[in-house]
């Protein structure tokens, strides 16, 4: 009879595309617990108690104290203590965000979080990395980038990344060079070393390579999703 | 912050860009825009200020300010530089604060014979076109002054505090004082919210740097009046209006911290509205004045600047952009001492002047520059590595992977905040989320061509013990532990381990975090292919199966019987799988699964039957015999 192979869902498929272009680049895959407290997720980031930056990301917190990680950040200055410099990490995970879910908002999904320090680290070693990155990924040497300011209290300077991707200007991640006060947290000389940082949704990669309309058809469990790829 | 392109451009000798240009140049230079309105001979521009910026630009001097650096000119007039008049003290109206830490600067002023009316038309019209309601005219003067200069006002009905002189008094509410604000609700207060009170009677008349109260409120009796102007404690107005769930336009200002110099520019400005706009003299006025921060020096050199951006920026570039920011400066070789405007209470460390500096100077002009060469060799995740294995070895035995919902309805952890009362708890384990999966593709096993569903899941659970990271096999049908159990053998002799776990209810589940504890990952991840495939979204109707089998003379592929079938079905056709075949007597007997479904309705078997019909006929015309 005809038997049929399964399919490994497109989550795993996109990670694992992503671990081989980030290994190429001399970046270590690390990860960590999905539950953690205040202080890694905000306070060694540089987010101050009651300040409003904390309504930038809603939070799952949880009965007894802990909380669920709103960003792969929530890594960053852990692995900063555990090693020196030079250090080229991404980190793939889920997180999570108490927002309604619609057909762009889910309240759990996936980031990869990269960060590199080193000496002489700049922003242009930043647009470099993420446009390696993408044009791999997309298998599209056509791809270019684009900086805009933002902010996330754990970066200075903060920017926002585009691609431009079949013609068309898409917003991205947010990413920056690492906060001196995060630095510091991690036990990182900033007058030595400079670094950065990017933040990127996984769902988000995949929905724009493959053309999906809908997160939340990510968390579903139907086959209908899953066996298309 | 919604901001009009023609008050914006009042700030001007020069006529502005257009509201396209203007809103490009502050997307790519300053903030996030969410959108361009035309609004009569208006433009809206609608910017969002993100926190390190809402104490400077959630108003339109702030706005314009900005654009005065981008477009490297000066503004014509600036509401917050220079020297104001000090007003004389007001005998009608004194001011204490008890607690300067709570509200550094607190200044008032009286108002006598005010004509309480309508608005003129610029101003109603300023404020409707962005979409704020007209009051009266010394409510939207207040409301006018916050919008062009970021600092909140607010006016009281002098003759609604009580005695011929007043007072107002700056206090913390006692433990379950109460008021009611403009809008008629009523908030009972804790010992920690900060309130302004009418110090005669000991009644509150406003939720600091939140909202005003009933008590004292203009209405259009109001003759004499007495205008708040003041700086209060960012943490202490963000706590309460997120204790009393009260969210307004002042306190979006006080919780980003405005300077507090802004206050004097700000009573003056709206004194002299009102006195245009609503007649009146001004009695006096009335001020306490705690520490106030002054703006902080820093100290930063080009070294750092070009080591952060990894530009090439010269002195006299920085100089010029640090000139054009308002900064003013020193330098010394390639060091800079650097005094940001009072308002830009953002600038406080080196780098924060390096991103002032990027910005204007433009991100456009940075290169995509590769990561140098390094020694250090990154290292394979064993994690990932035995969960891509597994991964590969499941999915060749049939398994299909899903990703499941964290949140569920039982547990050990729980959110305080959950989405809905059915996912307040982190799940314990994959099976339940696992059986459900199955089950609801059982439903559709036809649309997968295949007889049962074998699913797989890896993930983390949250158990007594901590999170781990757990793997769920699941199968649906019956006899499911023998399959199960083949499954266990395979994981068993591919990873090398010996497995505890046993099936239970059609689930495998086993702790892969202790799996995988003693074995030692490759050096490298296994081989993959990169998939390119599109989605296409599949029917939400329900499918309708047809099962047909044949004889066909020895001989004869299943592939042709198929192609046979396919071409009488069209495009209500979803799939025909061969699902059984055998020989007897020296014929070949097909089975196939027909699979109907539509894109636009349910079918009824109206629908399928006449394809069916045909079917039978062009497979009888072959001398097909149908069993």
């Amino acid at each position: 009879m005809e038997t049929q192979k399964g399919h490994k869902h497109i989550l795993s498929q996109a990670i694992r595309e992503i671990t081989e272009i980030f290994t190429g680049m001399g970046f270590t895959f690390v990860s960590g617990p999905e539950m953690t407290n205040d202080h890694d997720n905000f306070e060694v980031l540089n987010f101050p108690d009651d300040h409003p930056a904390r309504d930038m990301q809603d939070t799952f917190y949880l009965k007894g104290g802990g909380l669920l990680r709103t960003h792969m950040s929530a890594l960053q200055v852990g692995h900063m203590r555990e090693s020196e410099p030079p250090i080229r990490v991404f980190a793939p995970g889920k997180v999570y965000r108490n927002e309604a879910t619609d057909a762009t908002h889910e309240a759990q999904f996936y980031q990869v979080e990269g960060m590199c320090i080193d000496t002489d680290i700049t922003l242009e070693h930043l647009k470099g990395t993420l446009e390696t990155l993408l044009k791999k990924y997309f298998d599209d040497e056509n791809i270019v980038t684009r900086f805009r300011p933002g902010y996330f209290p754990f970066v200075e300077p903060g920017v926002e990344l585009d691609m431009k991707y079949k013609g068309k200007w898409i917003e991205l991640l947010g990413a920056g060079m690492i906060h001196p006060m995060v630095l510091t947290n991690g036990g990182i000389d900033s007058s030595e070393y400079s670094g950065f940082a990017f933040g990127m949704g996984i769902e988000r990669l995949v929905m724009i390579k493959h053309d999906v309309g809908d997160v939340r058809k990510f968390h579903d469990g139907d086959l209908r999703f899953v066996t298309q790829f | 912050m919604k901001v009009s392109y023609n008050w914006l451009a009042e700030y001007f000798d020069a006529p502005l860009p257009s509201p396209e240009e203007v809103g490009e140049l502050l997307t790519f230079h300053a903030y996030e825009l969410e959108g361009i309105e035309q609004v009569g001979n208006d433009y809206v521009i609608d910017v969002d200020i993100l926190p390190n910026r809402s104490g400077d630009s959630l108003s339109h001097r702030g706005i314009a300010r900005e654009l005065a650096t981008l477009l490297d000119c000066q503004l014509k007039h600036d509401p917050i530089r220079g020297a104001i008049e000090e007003m004389k003290k007001s005998n009608i109206c004194s001011v204490e604060v008890v607690d300067t830490e709570l509200c550094d600067r607190y200044t008032s002023a009286v108002i006598q014979g005010v004509s309480i009316g309508p608005s003129p038309d610029w101003l109603k019209k300023a404020l409707e076109t962005l979409g704020q309601r007209s009051i009266n005219n010394v409510v939207d003067a207040t409301n006018y002054v916050m919008l062009n200069m970021g600092q909140p006002l607010h006016a009281f009905d002098a003759d609604k505090l009580a005695g011929d002189t007043k007072k107002i008094l700056v206090r913390t509410a006692k433990d379950g004082e109460a008021i009611t604000t403009l809008s008629e609700d009523t908030y009972t207060l804790t010992p920690e919210t900060l309130l302004i009170t009418d110090a005669v009677t000991d009644t509150p008349i406003a939720i600091a740097g939140v909202k005003g109260g009933k008590h004292a409120d203009v209405d259009s009796n109001t003759t004499n009046i007495v205008l708040e102007s003041a700086h209060f404690n960012p943490t202490s107005v963000r706590k309460t209006t997120q204790r009393i769930k009260l969210f307004t336009d002042a306190s979006q200002r006080f919780q980003n911290n405005p300077s507090a110099e802004l206050v004097g520019y700000a009573l003056h400005d709206v004194v002299k509205l009102i006195l245009e706009i609503a007649g009146g003299t001004l009695e006096g006025g009335s001020e306490v004045r705690g520490a106030v921060q002054g703006p902080e020096v820093v100290t930063v050199d080009l070294v750092h600047i070009n080591g952060l951006l990894g530009t090439a920026i010269t002195v006299e570039e920085v100089s010029d952009i640090l000139e054009r920011l308002g900064c003013i400066h020193d330098v010394s070789g390639e060091v800079f001492t650097v005094t940001p405007p009072f308002e830009r209470r953002d600038i406080v460390i080196a780098e924060d002047v390096i991103e002032e500096i990027g910005r204007v100077y433009g991100y456009e002009h940075l290169e995509a520059k590769q990561l140098p060469e390094i020694e250090k060799k990154p290292e394979v995740h064993k994690g990932f590595y035995f969960a891509d294995s597994v991964r590969n070895v499941l999915t060749e035995a049939g398994y299909s992977e899903v990703y499941g919902y964290t949140f569920r309805s039982k547990g050990v952890y729980e959110a305080i905040n959950a989405l809905a009362s059915d996912k307040r708890f982190l799940r314990t384990n994959l099976s339940e989320g696992l059986n459900e999966y199955l089950e609801m593709n059982t439903h559709n096993a036809p649309l997968f061509g295949v007889d049962r569903i074998k699913i797989f899941e890896i993930g983390t659970v949250f158990t007594k013990e901590g999170e781990h990271i757990s793997l769920a096999l699941g199968v649906s049908g019956k006899k499911t532990d023998t399959i199960l159990n083949d499954t266990k053998t395979l994981l068993e002799r591919t990873l090398g381990v010996s497995i505890n776990e046993s099936p239970e209810n059609n689930v495998l589940e086993i702790n892969f975090t202790q799996l995988i504890d003693g074995l030692q990952e490759g050096e490298r991840y296994e081989p993959f292919e990169k998939n390119f495939t599109m989605y296409t979204s599949y029917s939400p109707y329900p499918f309708i199966t047809r099962d047909i089998a044949v004889w066909v003379p020895e001989g004869t592929t299943s592939e042709s019987i198929k192609e046979i079938i396919s071409a009488e079905t069209g495009e209500l056709m979803h799939s025909v799988r061969l699902f059984d075949e055998f020989q007897k007597e020296g014929r070949v007997s097909y089975a196939f699964r027909l699979v109907f479904q539509s894109m636009e309705k349910t079918l009824t078997d109206e629908e399928v039957n006449p394809i069916m019909d045909m079917v039978y006929k062009t497979l009888a015309e072959k001398s097909y015999e149908i069993r």
